[in-house]
């Protein structure tokens, strides 16, 4: 039984992803270079996984464990800006702009609000959503890789489509305490704001842009919550099925 | 206007002329789209989708109301080349203005036989017609016109970024338009681009 090759939508989210149709899938060379670039980020976050535990049993505590994988997760995160490029190159069949939305609110998080307000990567919300986020990736990026070879373990794909019941809560909870906890560094220091007069006639208030990015969490998340949990009734108990009749 | 701009500012009214000359002009273009809607446009269908009315109207309301609160606000920094800068914008909005009107007449007189069939839209007698040597949809290069103008007559961020999104969705309905053209007729001119002479 070849999962990518399975029926029904796979419809694309940001805790969701992609997978190869058998109606135009990726020719040879784009699917070896998928498997590479996949292989590529399973380790990359592998990597912040074992910094955040070396980091963890150096330290003896949890705080601040955000220093010591800085540079990998700026690096893996940033990179997935590339998938966006695959959707537009249609070497993986998923909405370009979902996963533009998706991958671009990543790397907000990750370059405009931590990297961007110092005083909050100290805070604990930041550990909570790079936990959520690399555990997720982790199952994400293999679950990708075993696909394109044709060869995915039910394990895999059973965690992807159950961990993130719990693991998308925690990473929107981090990120939101963490957008909040940088909102009065931000409004002191006016960061990335604009104001008037000036000579384009143009101003922006970054302080107000978080708050509204805030507030779109409220309409977004449940959709994408409840439209994962459809997909895992659907992948899930197609499995079964095809479990029974063989 | 208090509870938009604060309470120092009311009844006071902008030093600038180019305030007032924006209202009128940003009026101008709209009410000639409504005259031309009544007078001069024929639809092939006299309907549309009641979501759509509800999208257009907050669409351009809101970004008229955007577009407005920096043009009319008391911090408003005037174009920096002054009054060339402004007068070389006015003159560019009445030309497109005027080429954008002679475009939808000529394209009006097309179907005025009440002729059901398509045909392809000639140079006539109007210079600002000519454009159609060049162009499919002149209509909307000379609105991006217009609205260039209108940017460089306010010297607005928003406003420039509002002519950009006017750009994109006209430059993908001229290229539509050039498609069906391209489809429907086997001797449509080949030089002609959808918007943009040569380019687009």
């Amino acid at each position: 039984m070849a999962a990518a090759g399975g029926g029904g939508s796979r419809a694309d989210n940001g805790y969701g992803g992609q997978q190869a149709r058998r109606r135009k899938g990726p020719g040879a060379l784009a699917t070896g270079y998928l498997v590479i670039y996949n292989v590529v980020m399973t380790a990359g976050w592998l990597v912040i996984a074992v910094g955040l535990v070396r980091a963890y049993l150096a330290k003896g505590s949890y705080h601040s464990l955000y220093y010591s994988i800085e540079k990998p997760l700026k690096f893996f995160q940033t990179g997935a800006l590339l998938e966006i490029l695959h959707c537009a190159l249609g070497i993986v069949p998923s909405s370009v702009v979902l996963t533009a939305f998706q991958v671009m609110s990543r790397v907000f998080l990750t370059w405009a609000v931590t990297h961007s307000v110092k005083e909050v990567q100290s805070e604990d919300s930041v550990l909570l959503f790079v936990v959520a986020w690399t555990i997720t990736e982790i199952i994400r990026y293999s679950f990708y890789t075993f696909s394109l070879l044709n060869h995915l373990p039910y394990l895999i794909k059973w965690a992807r489509y159950t961990l993130f019941i719990v693991l998308y809560p925690m990473g929107v909870s981090g990120e939101l305490l963490t957008i909040y906890a940088a909102l009065p560094y931000v409004r002191q220091s006016g960061l990335y704001s604009i104001s008037l007069p000036n000579k384009y006639n143009f101003s922006f208030d970054y302080y107000t842009f978080l708050i509204l990015v805030m507030i779109s969490y409220i309409p977004i998340f449940p959709q994408l919550y409840f439209h994962m949990l459809h997909q895992r009734r659907k992948v899930l108990s197609h499995t079964e099925e095809h479990k029974k009749s063989e | 206007m208090t509870f938009v701009y604060g309470l120092d500012e009311r009844f006071t009214s902008s030093p600038h002329p180019v305030v007032n000359l924006a209202c009128i002009c940003h009026s101008f273009h709209y009410i000639k789209r409504l005259i031309e809607t009544v007078f001069v446009h024929r639809f092939s269908r006299g309907t549309m989708p009641l979501r759509n009315i509800v999208k257009n109207c907050l669409y351009y309301w809101g970004f008229a109301a955007w577009l407005a609160y920096y043009i009319n606000h008391p911090l408003y920094t005037p174009p920096s080349y002054g009054k060339k800068q402004i007068n070389f914008a006015v003159i560019m909005f009445l030309l497109c203005e005027a080429g954008n009107f002679s475009i939808h007449v000529a394209l009006s007189d097309l179907w005025r036989n009440g002729s059901k069939t398509c045909k392809i839209p000639y140079p006539t007698k109007n210079p600002f017609t000519w454009l159609f040597f060049f162009v499919s949809c002149p209509n909307y290069t000379y609105e991006v016109g217009t609205w260039i103008s209108f940017t460089i007559m306010t010297q607005c961020v928003p406003v420039g970024l509002f002519t950009l999104l006017c750009f994109i969705q006209m430059t993908v309905w001229a290229k539509d338009k050039h498609c069906t053209y391209l489809r429907e007729f086997k001797d449509y001119p080949s030089h002609r681009m959808p918007i943009i002479p040569f380019l687009l």
